[in-house]
Order: C-alpha cells, then sequence, then structure tokens
C-alpha cells in the first residue's frame, strides 16, 4: 500500500480517478459532484442556529433545505478524505502564512488571515451567484458539455489570474 | 431503474460520505489543495491544477454520455446567462436567458 502513502500522484491519474468517480456519483445517486451548495446550506444551518425556524420560511432556504443532504455530506467527507490523505503522506501540518504568500509579504499572520477572509467571502458569493464552483462548474458542468459551466470556468480563471497578478506581480512586486 | 436507490435518504447520506472522503483523498494526492499550487496556476507558473481538471472532465465526460446512453444516468446541467455566469448577480433569476437549458441537454433519459 505504498502508494498510499505517496506525497503527490500524476495528476493525470487524479483526474481520470476525480472522472470515474462522476461516473459513480451520475448513477448511483444521480448526483454531479458540487460543493457551493452545501455552503449555502451550512449558511442556513448557522442562521438557524440564531433566527429560529423563521429561517426555514425564505424561498432561498426553502429552495436550499438547511439540512443533512447528499452534497453536505460529500463536503464534509472531502474534509476527511483530503485529511486522510495529507496523515498517510505525513504532510499533515497548521500552517497560518503559506510559503509563497511568505516570501512576497512576509510571515505576519493578520494580513495573510485578513485576505484569506476577504478572498472566502468573495469566492463563495460568486459560486453561488454563477450556481457552482470549480468543482460543481469547473469539473461536473463541463463533462456535462454544459455552456453555462465553460462559460463560468472561463471567467472563474480569467478573474482568477487577474487577481493573483494584481496581488502577487503588482502589489507584492 | 435505480429510482430506489436514489430515493434511499440513509444510504444516499453514506454515498455522499463515501465520494466526498474519496474526492478529498484524490484532490489532496493531486496537489489541488495546496495553497501554492493553485496560486502557482493562476500564476501560470505551475499547471497541475489544470492537468487534474481536464483529464477529469474528459473521463468524466465520455464516461458520463456512454452511461446515460445506457439509460442509467441523467445529466444536470445548470442555467446561465451572461449576467449571472459572467458578472453582475441581478440577472440571476431571469429563466429566459438560460443558457443550458436552451438545448436538447434537459431530456430526462
Amino acid at each position: 500500500m505504498e502508494w498510499l502513502r505517496m506525497q503527490q500522484w500524476s495528476p493525470y491519474v487524479v483526474g481520470i480517478g476525480i472522472g470515474i468517480l462522476s461516473w459513480l456519483t451520475f448513477v448511483l445517486s444521480d448526483k454531479p459532484i458540487g460543493c457551493s451548495t452545501a455552503f449555502a446550506r451550512f449558511s442556513g444551518m448557522i442562521e438557524r442556529a440564531f433566527r429560529g425556524n423563521k429561517t426555514l420560511a425564505k424561498p432561498y432556504f426553502k429552495q436550499y433545505v438547511p439540512a443533512l443532504t447528499w452534497d453536505v455530506m460529500l463536503v464534509i467527507g472531502i474534509v476527511i478524505g483530503s485529511f486522510a490523505s495529507a496523515l498517510l503522506s505525513g504532510q499533515f501540518q497548521l500552517t497560518w502564512v503559506p510559503s509563497l504568500w511568505a516570501a512576497t509579504f512576509g510571515s505576519a499572520y493578520v494580513p495573510r488571515l485578513l485576505v484569506a477572509v476577504i478572498g472566502g467571502v468573495l469566492m463563495g458569493a460568486g459560486a453561488r451567484w454563477a450556481d457552482g464552483c470549480t468543482s460543481g462548474h469547473g469539473i461536473s458542468g463541463t463533462l456535462q458539455l454544459a455552456v453555462s459551466s465553460w462559460l463560468a470556468v472561463a471567467c472563474f480563471f480569467a478573474g482568477g489570474i487577474v487577481a493573483a497578478f494584481v496581488i502577487f506581480r503588482v502589489l507584492g512586486a | 431503474m435505480l429510482t430506489k436507490l436514489h430515493t434511499n435518504k440513509r444510504l444516499q447520506l453514506v454515498l455522499g460520505l463515501v465520494a466526498g472522503i474519496a474526492f478529498g483523498f484524490l484532490l489532496q494526492k493531486g496537489g489541488v489543495t495546496t495553497y501554492d499550487v493553485i496560486l502557482g496556476q493562476l500564476l501560470l507558473t505551475d499547471f497541475t491544477m489544470v492537468k487534474v481538471m481536464l483529464s477529469a472532465v474528459v473521463t468524466g465526460m465520455l464516461g458520463v454520455y456512454a452511461l446515460r446512453g445506457l439509460g442509467v444516468a441523467r445529466l444536470h446541467p445548470k442555467s446561465g446567462s451572461v449576467g449571472k455566469t459572467v458578472a453582475s448577480p441581478y440577472s440571476a433569476t431571469a429563466p429566459a436567458q438560460s443558457l443550458a437549458q436552451s438545448g436538447r441537454v434537459h431530456s430526462t433519459r
């Protein structure tokens, strides 16, 4: 079982694995792999903890009921699976500041944390507006040849590349 | 024919968890859970992320369309519009602009 302990697999092997996994989810669960819906449900669960059942009456949460569903379990599974993989390969560590960030902006963790939170909020809002994230549109949508998904993924990369260049090559230069 | 399986709620939760574990494991082994790899892609210095995504898309596409042909899988394309998918959220509710649903892809087979 040495392959389970490897630091990294060929990206092509991983991609083929994800492709085959999507065959299985389509057949066994009638669902494409996607993550952002679960985050909408999680936010509903948090809101419900404060506002009670009024939350459930919102049209948005009628459509995305804040409950334990297939997609929520998928996201929980992703955390478990990637944790197991990192643990097996001995890569697991808690890091505040990734090396690339530290090399450009220094190792202070407050600015890094601030930018990560702002980035996370923007990414979450964007994924919900577009009705999908890098997995829902980027992998599952494009493999179904959905026009919306190819358009979305082109925009993800265009936006991401511009933002990365502005942050690391302009601001960080 | 697989409706019984798809409506078994408890089993579906288990299947979702198992699929997630496999997906997370693969993502980590592919390196795409690493900050430097994602940023390397966006800075166009490390193409790991695109290699993973495109090989997943090609593999998935062949299988899912074959399974659809056999009548055991259905497509679930998402609707989109220029306003919704490209830039502003304000036209997100206009169903008439749906790109994905304009073709025949929405048939239930």
